[in-house]
């Protein structure tokens, strides 16, 4: 599989956790002099963004992400934005945050899936990229970062051919594999079926550079062109009227990837039916892997990237719940299925510890919130510091 | 013309790999074996006549070096003079290229004409597979009158046979 796929697939999901928030904050807008001290207002949105983006696209955590690697699983990628979601002054309780996680990783799969061509994703990125650009206008620090990165998207992706695309299509589809949680406004819009499932149109657009089927060209061996004949292909298909730019500014003509939520839509997700193939899945999140560690290891250094910047002195952290009410959020807690359960793995303790001066280094960056403990290895602080976010 | 017929449940859904389906036909026994990636695990079934299902195991590819289980890209049965094999094959350096990717299965004649010796290609049959991006689609039998195929997420083999 690819070892260029994290980039895409972090500033994707990251994207889409944006937007949501956004809403979020928006819906629960409270006018700034109308305030109570607990209350979300304009400025603090506006600041919860500016602190998430920031950190997002800090210049060594990037550093970090664009080197090349496999993916983590989901459960490991999911500790990554549990960070990222915590690096303003919000605060969001697991239930919450199980819940923004389902609707990124649902809405980047719907986007990856519906793709016309494998390169498109690049295009989808550059959406999001361009709508975060959108919210971060006032910080002219904040905005060259992005400018960076989309240097950095284009010097990657730039070059690669449509088989390294194919790949990294696969690789993120992988990823996505056997997730089918249903999410209101894509059930409403019809673009994602009862059963999980997301419809592929078979009418519209073709992607860019592909001729519209239904037609048999037969060719002589001097490559002469000597017959012609017609089939009907079963769709009804159109070529695809221009491409999209892969500038720094263009129209990037893909809808896909541009923000879909607006304050009247609350999203709401549905969990039951949402896993099929149990087995498969059990089977996965409770075999013990050893390999986990050096999963968490490499996760370390990338998290270690991050520089969260904390608020300097006493400022409560505000609440963002991803549900309508607390109660209703405390009943998705508890109706959580088991299957899809992100608590992290426990994993027993290996015996051979090996003390790694880099990873010691990254550690000391971790903000530890409790007493640190006495324990046996460093390993086993890393272990326990992950159990706690 | 075909019409769709019982599918036959997977354990685990297809990945979305190109030619994500090998068939096995073992018309002695009146058996057909069917092989489908998962990720890092292979699934083989076989089914009777009618799709009904029989047996179904997992295999797992040997693992190496790296952070998680090596992934498999594809699974084949080979038929050689004196034995069959199975083939896995895992994603250690090796690139994958672009097959076309949509929710059509299309069976197309192949012939050498009369009077020139061309190839000729006629159409025979286009289906659609509602909401399914197809990984994998066989014949199932010598003659061409019944085909299976695979979809990326889904956790069955449809098959198909002619009326």
């Amino acid at each position: 599989m690819s070892v260029r796929t994290l980039p895409l697939l972090f500033l994707n999901l990251g994207g889409e956790m944006l937007y949501i928030l956004d809403q979020r904050l928006r819906a629960q807008n409270i006018p700034g002099d109308k305030a109570r001290k607990d209350e979300w207002t304009e400025v603090d949105r506006k600041r919860v963004l500016n602190d998430i983006i920031s950190t997002m696209f800090n210049r060594k955590f990037m550093e970090e992400l664009f080197k090349p690697q496999e993916l983590y699983s989901k459960k490991a990628l999911r500790t990554v934005y549990d960070r990222l979601a915590h690096a303003s002054i919000m605060r969001l309780n697991q239930a919450s945050m199980d819940k923004l996680y389902d609707l990124m990783t649902m809405a980047f799969k719907y986007q990856v899936l519906l793709c016309p061509r494998p390169k498109d994703v690049l295009l989808v990125t550059f959406n999001h990229l361009d709508a975060i650009k959108g919210f971060i206008q006032d910080s002219p620090t904040i905005l060259h970062q992005v400018d960076e990165t989309f240097q950095q998207l284009t010097e990657t992706y730039g070059g690669l051919s449509a088989g390294e695309f194919q790949l990294i299509r696969q690789t993120l589809l992988i990823f996505f594999q056997d997730l089918h949680i249903r999410v209101s406004i894509f059930l409403k819009d019809k673009v994602q079926n009862s059963n999980g499932r997301f419809v592929l149109p078979v009418s519209g657009p073709l992607p860019w550079g592909t001729k519209v089927p239904g037609l048999i060209r037969t060719f002589n061996n001097k490559g002469e062109e000597v017959r012609k004949a017609e089939f009907k292909h079963g769709g009804s298909y159109v070529a695809a009227p221009k491409e999209g730019s892969f500038e720094l500014y263009g129209d990037r003509v893909l809808k896909l990837g541009t923000n879909m939520y607006s304050v009247n839509r609350p999203v709401e997700t549905h969990m039951s039916g949402a896993s099929e193939n149990l087995a498969a899945q059990t089977q996965e999140s409770i075999a013990p892997n050893p390999l986990a560690k050096e999963e968490l290891n490499l996760l370390a250094r990338l998290i270690g990237g991050m520089e969260i910047k904390k608020p300097s002195g006493p400022e409560p952290g505000f609440r963002l719940n991803l549900f309508t009410t607390d109660e209703e959020e405390e009943q998705a807690a508890l109706t959580r299925p088991e299957e899809l359960s992100y608590e992290v793995i426990n994993i027993q303790a290996t015996q051979d510890q090996q003390t790694n001066e880099e990873l010691a280094r990254i550690m000391g960056e971790f903000e530890i919130l409790d007493q640190p403990r006495r324990s046996a290895s460093k390993g086993d602080d890393l272990l326990a510091m992950m159990d706690e976010l | 013309m075909f019409r769709r017929e019982r599918s036959i449940p997977l354990r685990g859904s297809a990945a979305a790999l190109c030619n994500n389906l090998s068939v096995l036909q073992l018309p002695v026994r009146n058996l057909t074996h069917f092989g489908v990636v998962h990720g890092p695990s292979a699934q083989l079934l076989s089914a009777a006549p009618e799709g009904v299902p029989l047996a179904q195991r997992q295999l797992q590819a040997k693992e190496g070096a790296g952070v998680s289980p090596p992934l498999i890209t594809q699974v084949h049965w080979c038929v050689l003079p004196f034995r069959v094999l199975l083939v896995l094959t895992s994603h250690r350096g090796i690139q994958l290229l672009s097959a076309a990717e949509d929710t059509f299965v299309h069976i197309w004649k192949l012939s050498r004409s009369p009077e020139g010796g061309y190839i000729e290609v006629e159409h025979c049959h286009g289906e659609c597979v509602p909401d399914t991006q197809v990984c994998g689609a066989r014949f199932c039998d010598p003659s061409g009158s019944s085909f299976a195929v695979t979809g990326y997420d889904l956790a069955e083999i449809l098959r198909f046979s002619s009326m």
